[in-house]
């Protein structure tokens, strides 16, 4: 929860979470370039290692972003999945770099030579990035190759494929960029969420990068499998997590000319826990604390989590997306934070909760 | 408060295995492409970048572009005499004037050579004139003809495709050898036979000349050419003009 900005609010689980998430992309960049060196001594043969790092950087790239993506409709089909989902922009930030060096290559270790103005010698790590690679050292500039070099838009398969990688690069920084919470809060929720939807535009475009690109010149089927495995488990995931919300919220509770609704019996909800519910096309969290009830939104302020999946702690509704707190009573932030969500009258008779589909609009600190 | 998880409060004991178990998932998922990847990329190709050499032979500009005729050592044939190397300046680019400017004469270059099969190509900056050794033949500037033959294959660069590439072919290669053709680096239409053997083939026109700023729009793709077919020592050429060439149906 923020009320001034830092760069990472960190806590000792985000830690660990990019340790992790760092060691693992380092395994899979070891592993993809020592194999490689093995498969070319094995074949007797010389290794192109720029064209190898450009591959491993690019694919860890492509991996990571289909895990990024299948962690929200995972955290929507089980509350486990959130252990995951607390730190998800940090992914789509390394995303997003391991895309850029893809593109621009590994420069870091060169920098002190280059400071220097000496000449860089031959540096385990360091390597030329894509555009580089393929369109320097030629009669144009890089950046100019790369946009006019291939010109056949009228084929699918000779469709010049680094566009769209352009376009996915692009569209990762822009999220990489405004991810923080500083964006998040002067953009407002719904927007910040609907530029981030662009992720999806963004993953077609290198959906299209890798099928027109990569496999255009190698057709090796496992490849092919790999690739549109990928896609398929994402795109069946979001339609299985869709579809159980389109389910719930078809049971739209609220009846014309009732001013109140029976949502449910009381001891159907676990004690400190909430249940969704539908009324009058919004969702609410109808939250228990021993035998009293209270209805709040149930779309957080700070993501549009889901409230309702949250628990009670220290007389707070927690969001379980980021851990952000709302006051049952007047559904806002504990001071010194500003968020709040609106809350909704409730009633309890006879054991029945009743609840007014007419919010009351969230108090502001 | 059974595995309800925020992440600046402790870890509820339920979801520890949880955890647990999902990274024992993503080890061996990185693992396995990690390591299984590598083998499912065309990544590899029988190019190869030697050390820098120094090679003495006659300079000619064509069939194709620069090249450098170095006598073979012992036994030559009538058609083989000399062992052609293709010559290009550093980058995408054809050899400098200090390079060019020599063409007809004897001279020295050094540079790094780049091999694939037949195909040798040396990066050069500089020729440095000589006297031809006593007894050097002359080149022969008309080649053999073999015969027409229609050929299936993909026009390449010859210098990143001999060595520096891999596979050096093919639509992710296309960026790279448009540039370098652009640059003036000779044009090869590359054929894979039946059998899977490769044969290279520099690109001229039916006047002789070079066809780089004419078939850029065709690289990387599947192209069928027919036309003549003639041998210049070691050397291939594909004598069709650029408007004949065509996508095989
Ligand atoms: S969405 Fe981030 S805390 Fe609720």
């Amino acid at each position: 929860m923020t009320h001034q900005y830092v760069a990472v609010q960190w806590t000792r689980r985000k830690v660990i979470y990019d340790a992790i998430l760092i060691g693992l992309m380092a395994l899979y960049l070891l592993a993809f370039m020592q194999t490689s060196h093995w498969i070319a001594d094995l074949r007797g043969i010389e290794l192109e290692t720029d064209g190898v790092a450009i591959r491993a950087y690019g694919s860890a790239a492509y991996i990571l972003l289909h895990l990024t993506l299948a962690i929200g409709p995972l955290s929507r089909l089980h509350p486990w999945f959130h252990t995951l989902l607390f730190n998800r922009r940090h992914m789509g930030v390394m995303v997003f770099l391991l895309g850029a060096i893809h593109v621009s290559g590994w420069t870091l270790p060169s920098q002190p030579w280059i400071w220097l103005g000496m000449k860089t010698p031959k540096l385990p790590w360091a390597f030329y990035g894509s555009v580089a690679w393929y369109n320097n050292f030629g009669d144009l500039k890089p950046l100019v190759s790369l946009f006019t070099v291939n010109r056949h838009f009228g084929s699918l398969a000779l469709f010049p494929f680094e566009l769209l990688g352009v376009i996915g690069l692009v569209v990762l920084f822009v999220m990489a960029a405004i991810s923080h919470d500083f964006w998040l809060a002067n953009l407002t929720a719904p927007v910040w969420k609907a530029i981030h939807m662009s992720v999806y535009v963004g993953y077609a475009a290198l959906v299209g990068h890798v099928l027109l690109g990569a496999l255009q010149t190698n057709r090796n089927p496992w490849l092919a499998v790999l690739v549109l495995s990928g896609a398929l488990a994402l795109l069946t995931l979001h339609l299985l997590s869709g579809w159980r919300e389109w389910y719930s919220d078809r049971a739209d509770l609220a009846q014309p000319g009732h001013s109140w609704v029976d949502v449910g019996a009381l001891q159907d909800i676990a004690d400190g826990a909430a249940k969704v519910v539908m009324l009058s096309g919004e969702r609410v969290a109808v939250f228990r604390r021993g035998t009293s009830v209270f209805a709040l939104s149930n779309v957080c302020q700070h993501q549009n989590g889901p409230l309702g999946e949250g628990r009670i702690v220290n007389n707070c509704a927690v969001c379980p997306w980021h851990g952000y707190e709302y006051e049952l009573e007047t559904g806002a932030s504990p001071p010194p934070f500003h968020e709040s969500v609106p809350t909704f009258p409730v009633q309890l008779r006879e054991g029945r909760i009743l609840i007014s589909p007419v919010p009351i609009a969230a108090v502001q600190r | 408060m059974n595995n309800f998880f925020v992440h600046y409060r402790p870890l509820p004991p339920g979801l520890k295995r949880f955890v647990l178990l999902v990274l024992t998932v993503l080890v061996t998922l990185i693992v396995v492409l990690g390591f299984w990847g590598p083998s499912l990329h065309n990544q590899y190709g029988p190019g190869r970048r030697q050390p820098v050499k120094e090679l003495s032979g006659w300079l000619l500009d064509g069939p194709g572009g620069a090249q450098l005729l170095v006598p073979q050592p012992g036994q030559t044939t009538q058609d083989q005499t000399f062992n052609r190397v293709l010559l290009a300046g550093p980058g995408k680019t054809i050899p400098p004037p200090a390079v060019m400017d020599h063409v007809g004469d004897w001279v020295k270059v050094r540079g790094s050579l780049f091999s694939r099969g037949p195909l040798d190509v040396m990066n050069t900056r500089k020729a440095t004139p000589m006297r031809p050794p006593l007894g050097t033949p002359e080149a022969n500037v008309v080649g053999y003809s073999e015969g027409e033959f229609t050929l299936r294959g993909e026009i390449v660069d010859s210098k990143c495709f001999s060595g520096v590439m891999k596979p050096g072919s093919g639509k992710t290669h296309m960026g790279c050898a448009i540039r370098c053709i652009s640059g003036g680096v000779p044009a090869v239409f590359h054929v894979r036979q039946n059998d899977g053997a490769a044969l290279d083939f520099v690109l001229i026109d039916d006047q002789n000349r070079t066809v780089n700023e004419r078939v850029l729009s065709l690289v990387a793709q599947p192209l069928e050419l027919r036309g003549e077919v003639i041998r210049f020592d070691n050397l291939l050429a594909l004598r069709a003009n650029p408007d004949s060439y065509r996508s095989p149906k």
